[in-house]
């Protein structure tokens, strides 16, 4: 029996052992082979990715030293060019060489530092620290103040009464002459009332028949200026037999074309950065805005393009009206524009012979406010129209925003409006890369809704390198990048869980099903209750606003603001680009009021009590000290209701249709009148929403009342 | 010769000058670069800008004297003229350089298929590509634009399915189904364009040809001719883009 169940044990005790024992050691094969491919794939991908960076140093320093001797010879061909001008007086001649010298050394001097500084230190991984030098001195340089002033060779004949003439810009492509002047001081003061800043320059587009101006382009570039004396961009104008000028507001910048070419050749290879984008899109977010302004008041620019588009400081602004036109215009439609920024249906609408009014021509300038995104991402000029194909890094979302602008007239944004609230989705996103174009408003349907107050996002968020910056500058190609941009959203949180969100999808269907009931009765109280500003975008519904009236600081004054059906209130802030995140709300630092005191109220009345319960209400009152900003707006103001007694309807409605053009920079307008006796004034507070007024008038004594009961 | 190119060249016998915008819209690019190409660098951008604007005026005035029933094609006609003006350009410029005159070469020469000039294979694919791009653009004014976009990022960028679902915030499906949208109506426009850019039946066939024929099989959106199909649209568009990139760079 003994022997027996020791058998039986030896014999389960062997099959066991025998059983185990391979499985085990194939177990430990198994994981020593694994350890070891581990290791060994290590190495590999050291090894792979240490000659990759080896070769785009190869590749990057080759390339440099081709650009640099390539600039080096150009620069030795243009200066003697240069010099050779100036030595036999053309100035004009010598100017241009001279620019183009200016460019050939910057050129040469970046590939310069390259091949000594930038590829070396990539290769040793320290490319962050010369992300510095690449990307801010660049532009440090190009934001410096220039002392080209060049004397102007020949004086406008007889002058222009008023003003005093500094130099001659080079003339545009309407033939005409510009001239950059200052006021007098008797001029400065009369130009004041219209907006002018004392002490700044002005420019002086003049036509003389003299110089080759004809009479038709006189007659085309005079239609606009009423207009664009509304718009604030002509402070005066005079026309007499021979010569027609107007006078602008001087705007120091640069094409847009030239900053583009800089944004290109700092970006190299690498294609734009995080940085780069963000000032695209506010550039681009800029245009929309004007456009705006100019649609609002039955206006159709007619030739945006990039040439006629100044960067100024951070801001875009538009430059050339020659040939703005009136959208209700009887007039028949003429092709006048430039190719390429320019709809073709347009001129096929011209060839038909129809009447501007016919068209509509909203839809022709947000096709070229498309094109100049276009040409913005691409350093170039969409050759193909609408079916040009973006060959750089671009978030998909905006590849859809230049597409969707520049597609069919009946396909494209219904309004400036709409396409720049496409573009502060972007603006408002940490990653633009991140964001799809199904979250885009007009995606939704929503494309002809009014921008919602939503909080822009600092354009460019902290993490502003890209994922593979300090790797070399080598070029990616598309597909690359779309890698790139898949692991780059996989390492934020957010696209981290969509993507979990996604492959639960497949395996819990059912769970999901189930969830999404609750969901639907549980979540619609949620929903109405809170909503992230940076989710707007995502449903048609969350851009419905209507106004609700939120208290105004502690008394009975009303303000009315925007307010989301989903969404607490927000208020966009004044849109710096680069700058860092303001958000505000109806919470203290909630947006900023613009405090208007008509000219009727006099100096002895005391209005600093509305001030303070301004600011006491978390609102920041503007419109009070002399800075620029200050003046323009108040200039604006005055220009729309400072005129005449307009009466209190009249008026009100006047600064609702200015505060709609303010809208990102002002959340309400205090405008302070006369009251109904001596000493009293009556206060309007006019909310952005074109519908709804808060208005109170309260006298002075009312509102110490008031204040001492409290 | 179809009616549709029979209707087209009347209007442009017509002096319409709607038709006369959309044959410059579509064969004009391919006019210029044929024109550089010629000009072999004795003439500038701006010479050949306005040469191939003179080649349209040309082709205004030469219209009423062409019969297509000799047997010229459709490319050979529009290059005829192109080479009559250049070589009227060139003889003017020489004229002026001498003081003396000299004939300018006849048109007539040109517009007979039996002595007119033998185009080269490029010229030949920039013509078709000018064609399929002309049809590109008569479907996106067709669509709608999300089933435009959709076959943009799917085929003519080469975007992966999923891909393109995701961005559209769509299911896999819904993409094949705007796929299949697309391509049906792609089709129908390509027809439409050959068939008015062409006079004979031989250039009519050029996109069935070259894999862009209507496909047999309506049924499944994954039939292998309609993939056959998308991957032809794909290449031509493909190489238009470079094309014009190459064009685009030398202008800058």
């Amino acid at each position: 029996m003994v022997s027996l169940s020791a058998g039986f044990v030896a014999f389960v005790v062997g099959t066991a052992v025998t059983l185990v024992v391979p499985v085990l050691l194939m177990w430990v094969v198994f994981k020593v082979f694994q350890g070891l491919f581990f290791v060994l794939g290590g190495a590999g991908r050291l090894l792979g990715g240490g000659a990759r960076r080896v070769g785009r140093f190869v590749q990057g320093e080759v390339v440099d030293t081709l650009h640099l001797a390539g600039g080096v010879v150009t620069a030795g061909v243009i200066l003697p060019l240069s010099l050779a001008n100036v030595l036999i007086g053309r100035i004009a001649a010598a100017r241009h060489y001279g620019r183009a010298l200016e460019d050939e050394v910057m050129s040469s001097l970046v590939s310069l530092y390259r091949i000594a500084l930038g590829h070396p230190a990539r290769l040793l991984g320290l490319g962050v620290l010369t992300e510095g030098l690449e990307r801010k001195i660049p532009d440090l340089v190009a934001r410096a103040p220039r002392t080209g002033a060049v004397p102007m060779r020949k004086q406008a004949k007889a002058g222009f009464a008023g003003y005093v003439i500094q130099r001659e810009m080079p003339a545009g492509g309407s033939g005409a002459r510009l001239f950059v002047a200052k006021p007098s001081a008797d001029k400065g003061r009369e130009l004041a009332a219209r907006g002018y800043v004392a002490g700044s320059d002005v420019v002086i587009k003049c036509f003389d028949r003299s110089f080759g101006s004809t009479l038709p382009q006189i007659v085309r570039e005079s239609r606009a200026l009423e207009a664009a004396k509304r718009l604030g961009h002509v402070l005066e104008h005079a026309l007499d037999e021979e010569r027609f000028h107007y006078v602008m507001p001087f705007v120091p910048g640069e094409d847009l074309d030239v900053v583009t070419r800089r944004l290109h050749a700092a970006a190299g290879e690498r294609g734009l950065d995080r940085r780069a984008l963000a000032k695209i899109l506010g550039y681009s977010s800029d245009l929309c805005t004007t456009l705006e302004r100019f649609h609002g008041e039955g206006l159709w620019h007619k030739d945006i393009k990039p040439t006629n588009l100044l960067v100024s400081g951070d801001r875009l602004q538009v430059v050339d009206l020659g040939l703005v036109t009136p959208l209700a215009s009887a007039l028949t439609l003429t092709t006048h524009g430039t190719e390429y920024f320019r709809d073709p249906e347009l001129v096929r609408l011209a060839m038909r012979g129809v009447k501007v009014h016919e068209v509509d021509g909203v839809k022709f300038d947000i096709y070229s406010a498309g094109a100049v995104l276009f040409s913005m991402l691409e350093n170039s000029f969409p050759a193909h129209g609408s079916l040009s194909r973006l060959t750089k890094p671009v978030p998909d979302a905006l590849a859809w925003i230049v597409r969707r602008a520049m597609s069919d007239v009946s396909q494209r944004y219904g309004s400036a409006r709409a396409m720049g609230r496409d573009l502060a989705v972007l603006l408002a996103a940490a990653d633009p890369y991140s964001v799809r174009p199904a979250e885009l408003p007009s995606f939704a349907g929503g494309a002809d809704e009014p921008l919602p107050r939503a909080t822009l996002a600092a354009h460019t968020s902290n993490n502003d390198a890209r994922p593979d910056e300090g790797a070399g500058s080598s070029a990616r190609t598309p597909k690359a990048e779309r890698h790139e941009r898949k692991a780059a959203a996989s390492a934020v949180p957010a696209s981290a869980a969509t993507s979990r969100r996604s492959n639960r999808r497949r395996t819990a269907g059912a769970f999901g099903l189930v969830a999404m009931m609750v969901c639907i009765v549980g979540g619609v109280h949620a929903v109405r209750t809170e909503h992230s500003p940076q989710m707007y975008g995502r449903s048609a519904q969350v851009h419905a606003r209507h106004a609700a009236p939120v208290h105004f600081g502690p008394t009975d004054v009303t303000v009315y603001t925007y307010h989301g059906t989903n969404q607490s209130p927000v208020v966009r802030t004044h849109p710096r680009h680069g700058t860092a995140p303001q958000t505000a709300t109806t919470q203290p630092n909630a947006g900023r009021v613009l405090v208007y005191v008509d000219r009727r109220v006099t100096e002895s009345t005391s209005t600093g009590s509305f001030v303070e319960r301004v600011r006491a209400s978390g609102f920041e009152p503007v419109g009070l000290g002399t800075a620029v900003e200050d003046i323009n707006w108040l200039a604006g103001v005055d220009r729309i209701v400072g005129s005449a007694d307009l009466g209190e309807a009249a008026t009100v409605e006047r600064l609702e249709r200015w505060l709609a053009l303010h809208e990102g920079e002002l959340a309400a307008v205090l405008w302070l009148g006369p009251g109904s006796c001596d000493g009293a004034v009556a206060s309007h507070l006019v909310s952005p929403t074109a519908h709804t007024i808060g208005v109170s008038a309260l006298s002075v004594r009312a509102l110490r009342a008031v204040q001492t009961a409290r | 010769m179809h009616d549709l190119t029979t209707h087209f060249i009347g209007r442009l016998r017509a002096r319409d000058d709607t038709a006369w915008f959309e044959l410059w819209e579509t064969f004009g690019p391919i006019l210029r670069n044929q024109l550089a190409r010629w000009g072999g660098g004795r003439i500038g951008r701006e010479t050949v800008q306005d040469l191939s604007q003179e080649t349209m005026a040309a082709l205004a005035s030469a219209i009423d004297r062409h019969d297509p029933s000799r047997g010229a094609r459709f490319s050979t006609w529009l290059l005829a003229i192109a080479r009559y003006t250049l070589s009227d350009e060139l003889d003017r410029r020489t004229a002026q350089k001498r003081g003396g005159g000299q004939r300018a070469e006849s048109l007539d020469g040109f517009d007979q298929a039996s002595s007119g000039p033998s185009p080269d294979a490029e010229y030949e694919l920039a013509v078709f590509d000018a064609k399929v791009e002309a049809a590109l653009r008569g479907l996106e004014r067709s669509l709608d634009f999300v089933d435009f976009e959709t076959y943009r990022m799917r085929v003519l960028e080469g975007r992966g399915g999923r891909e393109v679902a995701r961005a559209l915030g769509t299911s896999e499906p819904t993409v094949s189904r705007r796929l299949a949208r697309a391509r049906a109506a792609l089709q129908r426009e390509l027809g439409v364009v050959f068939r008015k850019y062409s006079f004979g039946p031989d250039e009519v066939s050029e996109a069935a040809r070259n894999g862009l024929g209507p496909s047999p099989n309506k049924e499944d959106d994954a039939a292998p001719d309609d993939l056959a199909f998308d991957e032809a649209v794909g290449e031509t568009y493909a190489r238009i883009a470079l094309r014009r990139a190459a064009g685009v760079g030398a202008r800058r």
